[in-house]
């Protein structure tokens, strides 16, 4: 007869900062691994980059104020369209195929993976700024980045929330519609309210207000139910 | 001996009310039942899946592993890294069976193998390596043998039979899998227990439980 043997996860459990760094550390092995493998995600991370170079093919509205608020809206909406759907995607693709069951399982809680989906989005954005530099130089501003940083991983944390509790995984459409919907919501928010910093700390904090209290119903029965 | 009042419904259908449900540790149980009876419904219960009716979720009494009849596994990921995920999280090592598994579920050549690429029966060997290699001493079973040939079947039984001090409730429509696997027996037609073994002096002779499964199904 074999024992279960000595160690393993139950073990770990009087170790937390220990266990929870080897949780991060799998559910980040788990997203690289699924991003390599998902085309998909790659090409969307591809367009989004692009964003910016949009400003290419218009004047903005004659003026060169007008151009700049053309290419920080691009920008902006490059960094949380691109995150939006690269959270909105793999999670959808976690609840379709059960992966969720097998992390909870592994007693992997839900916030691990919103975490890791964080992290591979701040690589992500860091890519796209990178990309972007030959054309959003002459606006790129350490508060401009951070702005965009902010808003780009409080609106990941709200599609990760909207499609664990409520939408149909078998929706790809939903993949569509999410990430356009937002990023036009905030297009126009950008766009006709002068005073861009304000109005986008405001926006950062009903979208952070909101993440937090659905997260907060995270830990309700519907979650288990859509395992 | 571990005991459960479950009460349970969905939106729309009340499937267990009051129903009684017992165990003892380290036995093997079996559900049957004809589609639709509850007997998915009762292992996502008794993992902490699903809420019972009051709201509140069973915790299993030890570590738990509820193996879903089909998928669960990484999409894109092979079996050699889904166990190499499995290592991290259990601090760099894999239990002695996990080696035992591989050999005797003779899953070498596909290990490197993306799991959407794996036949049905190859996926369930992989999950069931998976499984093992996790250390779960709850193990709750979803139709385990569905996609297995009838060798992968009892190598199968043989490795769990193997794991010593562990609970393994399972659900199975295969009568002479359940004789020579099970424990026990159980009976589930719509939501309640209409047969048990145990009140039957746990005698799970398979002409017995095709009488009682004719009879309560």
């Amino acid at each position: 007869m074999m024992k279960i043997p000595e160690g393993g996860p139950s073990a770990m459990k009087t170790e937390k900062p220990k266990r929870y760094w080897a949780l991060y550390r799998a559910c980040m092995q788990k997203e690289i691994y699924t991003f390599i493998h998902s085309k998909k995600s790659a090409l969307i991370v591809f367009c989004s980059v692009l964003m910016p170079y949009l400003t290419l093919l218009t004047d903005g509205f004659g003026a060169t104020e007008d151009m700049e608020y053309v290419l920080l809206a691009f920008l902006h909406i490059g960094a949380f369209a691109g995150v939006i759907q690269y959270i909105g995607d793999s999670t959808i693709t976690d609840r379709v195929r059960k992966t969720f069951l097998m992390f909870h399982n592994m007693g992997i809680p839900f916030f691990m993976i919103l975490l890791a989906k964080l992290t591979f989005s701040l690589a992500y954005l860091a890519f796209y700024f990178l990309g972007s530099l030959p054309i959003t130089y002459s606006v790129l501003t350490l508060e401009v980045i951070m702005m965009s940083v902010l808003l780009a991983l409080a609106f990941g944390m709200l599609t990760f929330s909207i499609v664990m509790l409520v939408f149909d995984p078998n929706s790809l459409l939903l993949t569509m519609y999410l990430p356009l919907l937002a990023s036009f919501g905030l297009f126009m928010v950008y766009f006709n309210i002068p005073g861009l910093l304000g109005k986008g700390i405001l926006v950062l904090l009903i979208t952070a207000i909101c993440s937090f209290c659905i997260h907060l119903v995270l830990k309700s029965k519907r979650l288990r139910y859509n395992l | 001996m571990i005991r459960y009042n479950i009460s349970f419904s969905y939106p729309k259908c009340r499937l267990f009310e009051n129903l009684q449900f017992e165990y003892e540790s380290g036995q093997v149980i079996s559900l049957c039942g004809h589609n639709g009876a509850g007997k998915t419904t009762l292992l996502k219960i008794l993992a902490g899946i699903l809420p019972l009716e009051d709201g509140k979720f069973i915790k299993p009494p030890a570590k738990c592993w509820l193996l879903p009849s089909t998928g669960g596994l990484i999409g894109g990921l092979s079996l050699a890294a889904h166990l190499e995920l499995t290592k991290t999280v259990g601090g760099g090592k894999l239990p002695g069976i996990t080696e035992q598994a591989i050999q005797l579920l003779e899953t070498e050549r596909f290990m490197n193998t993306p799991v959407d690429s794996l036949s049905s029966g190859q996926y369930a060997k992989a999950a069931i390596i998976i499984m093992l290699a996790n250390f779960p001493q709850l193990l709750l079973l979803d139709e385990p043998f569905a996609f297995l040939d009838p060798k992968a079947s009892n190598r199968v039984c043989t490795l769990l039979k193997s794991l010593e001090e562990v609970t393994i409730i399972f659900s199975s429509h295969d009568l002479h899998r359940v004789e020579s696997f099970a424990d026990r027996c159980q009976i589930i037609k719509e939501g309640a227990i209409l047969w048990d073994s145990a009140s039957n002096g746990n005698n799970v002779d398979l002409d017995i439980l095709q009488v009682a499964y004719d009879e309560n199904s």
